[in-house]
């Protein structure tokens, strides 16, 4: 494997530039946490990565072919329970006895053959978390992961991404300092384009 | 929103109806223009005791049945191709359209020059309810979350089960009502196709005799045996769309 490289990355949307020749390195295997105010482009770069959208300009080097992420949204299938939800994504690659147990850790134990559209915010944010962590990938993208979280599913959920991430590439965004702090690793500031 | 009228209020909406209906036939005092509701009761009393009665019924149901499931399989599947393939969608553009515009009776006539009577309802209630379910199911698919899509697109997501668990739960609201209004299209373009085309033993003929011979009691009565074996498979086809999907959703 190789580290992530972008390089001189441009991209506008209805003539408003959002990235402007942004550049960075994301080690491979290694955490690396992107701060930085609304609208600079984290979500647009990480979208980027993801190959959702193509930049006006700029190369990107090294991005593995699979790739897991938890959104900004959950994306979740509503009318399916947890362990449903991870099982799209994983197919036979994980068995149920892997999932119920990293969903178990989460504290879902209880609910996890419910339909998720009877959850709470923060348990279908751990369904996501959990499909990202189960999901065989060279790259975890955690786009404001523990948002909604409380404390201590906050600390389990960290937990969770450092011993199921290892090895892997993690580029998560987050407004939280204490947050980044507690994935470690490598920090970049973005600014917002001029 | 206003809760659905109480049992005794739709059953008393009923008695009202039919109270005015007694009353205008009793008025007119004619019964070949208005027959009243008390004969057409009596006729049905009796009318499933003739011989030959069930036959009649099971010709158009099993006809008109088998055009709806016909045109309820292909209705999907096309839906999903042309989901796929733009080319596709392009393609079946002007013949559905085509189809939903022509008026059910120029179908009819047209048809009676290639088919045998007896084929006619199968044809023609597959040809008027193929638009409404291709329509629906499309209409669904392309609602589709396209956030969700992305998500299934980064964990390639193989396309069965995309198909099972991002595009199944969208597409049902759309399926479920497109059936509802299709059912009784079907009985009503199917039993409108036997009375011009006269096959032997069918609801049809029963009807166009009835006519003739100014049998109106009867008339009225095979009107509301259509009616009721429109309502009882309408009734068990959802309940059975209902149950497949649910136990999908259990997978």
């Amino acid at each position: 494997m190789m580290d992530i490289r972008v390089n001189g990355l441009l991209k506008s949307f209805d003539g408003k530039r959002v990235l402007d020749g942004f550049s960075a390195e994301f080690p491979d295997g290694g955490i690396t946490c992107i701060m930085g105010e609304s609208g600079c482009g984290k979500t647009t770069l990480l979208n980027v990565l993801m190959g959702f959208i193509q930049p006006d300009g700029g190369d990107l080097s090294g991005v593995p072919a699979r790739i897991s992420a938890v959104f900004q949204e959950d994306r979740l299938c509503e009318d399916f329970s947890a362990v449903s939800n991870i099982r799209l994504v994983t197919g036979a690659e994980r068995s149920r006895g892997d999932i119920e147990a990293l969903l178990r850790r989460l504290g879902l134990g209880e609910s996890m053959h419910r339909p998720v559209r009877e959850f709470s915010g923060g348990m279908k944010r751990r369904v996501a978390l959990a499909r990202a962590l189960l999901y065989d990938s060279g790259l975890l993208i955690l786009d404001e992961a523990f948002k909604g979280l409380d404390d201590a599913s906050k600390d389990i959920a960290l937990e969770c991404v450092r011993e199921y991430a290892a090895g892997r590439t993690v580029i998560a965004v987050t407004h939280d300092a204490e947050e980044a702090r507690a994935l470690g690793g490598k920090l970049i500031k973005m600014e917002v384009a001029a | 929103m206003k809760n659905k009228p109480l049992l005794w209020q739709r059953a008393a909406a009923v008695a009202f109806w039919l109270v005015l209906w007694q009353c205008a036939s009793m008025l007119l005092a004619q019964p070949l223009l208005l027959v009243s509701p008390l004969s057409v009761l009596r006729r049905l009393a009796v009318i499933w005791l003739e011989a030959g009665f069930w036959q009649t019924l099971a010709f158009s149901f099993f006809r008109i049945v088998a055009g709806f499931l016909l045109a309820f399989v292909l209705g999907v599947l096309l839906a999903v191709l042309a989901g796929r393939l733009r080319a596709a969608e392009v393609l079946l553009r002007p013949l559905m359209a085509t189809v939903k515009s022509v008026p059910v009776a120029s179908f009819i006539i047209i048809s009676l020059i290639w088919l045998t009577a007896a084929r006619l309802s199968i044809f023609i209630s597959f040809l008027m309810v193929l638009p409404i379910i291709y329509s629906n199911v499309l209409q669904g698919i392309k609602s589709t979350d396209a956030r969700m899509l992305e998500m299934a697109q980064l964990y390639k997501v193989p396309w069965r089960r995309r198909l099972l668990y991002i595009y199944m739960p969208q597409v049902r609201p759309f399926l479920l009502s497109a059936c509802s209004v299709a059912l009784g299209i079907s009985w009503k373009s199917g039993i409108a196709a036997e009375v011009i085309g006269i096959p032997n033993g069918s609801i049809g003929e029963m009807l166009y005799e009835s006519k003739v011979y100014f049998k109106t009691a009867d008339l009225f009565a095979w009107t509301v045996v259509i009616i009721l074996a429109s309502l009882l498979f309408e009734k068990l086809f959802l309940r059975l769309l209902r149950a497949v999907f649910a136990r999908l959703e259990k997978i």
